[in-house]
């Protein structure tokens, strides 16, 4: 009798925690609509802004720090992209064994990788194992507003601007994943600083369906002043582009992984309760067959 | 004032498109004062200061919107304004 009990008790938990799982399942995949929203809409903007970079690009040779390359500096910065909660599959563990590798790489071409990061998962991944860490941002991972991209872009491209003595760094990956559909998330290493400008010139030089002149335009105020504020606004725009795919893929993973935990926990209850009949007649066949027994015995008695 | 030339005009803020259409006329408040566009103008890229954008449709019609800093694009009749944050403020409280 006791094992009856055993088995429905752990149906029962079983079955609060299928809930669990499902209203989880429900709340991503109603989220994930608007996460893709969110992110479409903030696409006209970053648009706008490439096209104005590259359009600067055109116009001349660029000597801005964001797309000079300051060699003789190692030090680098990595941002990695985690999540605020678990419940997600893979999605930061996949992160940070990527930003392991890449971190790694780095330090084998003698470049001193500094860690920005970004999700409390990674965080408390990088401070359980002692590991320096140079910034950390928490909250709101499955719905980055401007204000997280414009923190994160500030602190970066500070540390990017500073000199090497002062513990600037001269290149800035970023380590996050993209949102290819609903089933499939890929994690993408992106350098975004120096900006490349030249190399996508150049292959749109040999494209011949893109007209080759572009407007030349006139600057207002300058055309530095002008480099000073439309490039730190790219890098925010690139950086809000990325916490938002990686935001639509949060979700997407948090989904599918609560998906697959509810058929678990769904066929789990099956098979408890399987066993739990089993028992249950094994109990009532015993007595049967007790009862049975012991009258028989009587009746022997008797006669 | 419907024979006047038209540009298109595309409002984008950081986080959605705000507004886009047909203008005969733009004024912004460009870094080094305030700027108007017509047709046809030269191209021109110039950074912009928190302000108020107005925007005249063919139809006569004036829009207005309160915008913080960013920068306009104009090439080809086209005015892409882009800005961190914009609202659609009601003129008609302020131009009479």
């Amino acid at each position: 009798m006791a094992s009856q009990l055993a088995y429905k008790a752990r149906i029962n938990s079983t079955s609060s925690l299928e809930k669990i799982f499902n209203a989880q399942e429900m709340i991503a995949s109603s989220r994930i609509a608007k996460a893709r929203d969110v992110a479409l809409a903030a696409k006209p903007y970053s648009d706008a802004i490439y096209d104005a970079v590259q359009a600067l690009a055109q116009h001349t040779q660029i000597s801005h720090p964001i797309v000079r390359k300051n060699e003789d500096n190692p030090r680098v910065a990595v941002l990695a992209l985690t999540a605020d909660r678990g419940m997600a599959g893979p999605y930061t563990s996949s992160i940070i064994r990527e930003t392991e590798g890449l971190l790694s790489r780095l330090d084998d071409q003698g470049k001193k990788p500094e860690l920005f990061v970004y999700g409390r998962r990674g965080v408390t991944y990088y401070k359980y194992r002692g590991r320096d860490v140079a910034a950390t941002w928490e909250g709101n991972s499955d719905a980055p507003g401007v204000e997280v991209a414009e923190k994160i872009s500030d602190a970066l491209l500070d540390a990017y601007m500073k000199p090497a003595d002062e513990g600037g760094v001269s290149e800035l990956y970023i380590v996050f994943t993209e949102f290819i559909n609903m089933v499939v998330q890929k994690v993408r290493i992106l350098r975004m600083l120096p900006v490349e400008i030249v190399k996508v010139e150049g292959e749109k030089a040999k494209d011949p369906e893109v007209p080759a002149a572009r407007p030349l335009y006139t600057f207002e105020p300058s055309r530095d002043e002008v480099l000073d504020r439309v490039l730190p606004k790219y890098v925010q725009s690139r950086i809000h582009e990325c916490l938002l795919t990686a935001a639509a893929s949060e979700t997407a993973s948090r989904q599918n992984a609560m998906h697959t935990a509810t058929d678990n926990a769904r066929s789990l209850i099956d098979e408890l309760t399987r066993k739990l009949n089993a028992t249950r007649q094994a109990a009532i066949t015993q007595e049967l067959t007790e009862i049975i027994g012991s009258a028989d015995a009587l009746n022997n008695e008797k006669e | 004032m419907a024979d006047k030339p038209t540009f298109s005009v595309n409002i984008v803020a950081a986080d959605r498109p705000v507004w886009s259409g047909a203008a005969v006329e733009v004024s912004l408040p460009a870094s080094e004062g305030s700027m108007g566009i017509l047709a046809d103008h030269e191209p021109v890229m110039t950074a912009t200061k928190n302000g108020l954008v107005k925007v005249t449709e063919p139809s006569g019609n004036k829009l207005g919107f309160n915008v913080t800093d960013g920068f306009i694009a104009f090439d080809e009749n086209k005015l892409v304004v882009a800005v961190e944050t914009c609202e659609e403020t009601d003129l008609s409280a302020t131009a009479e």
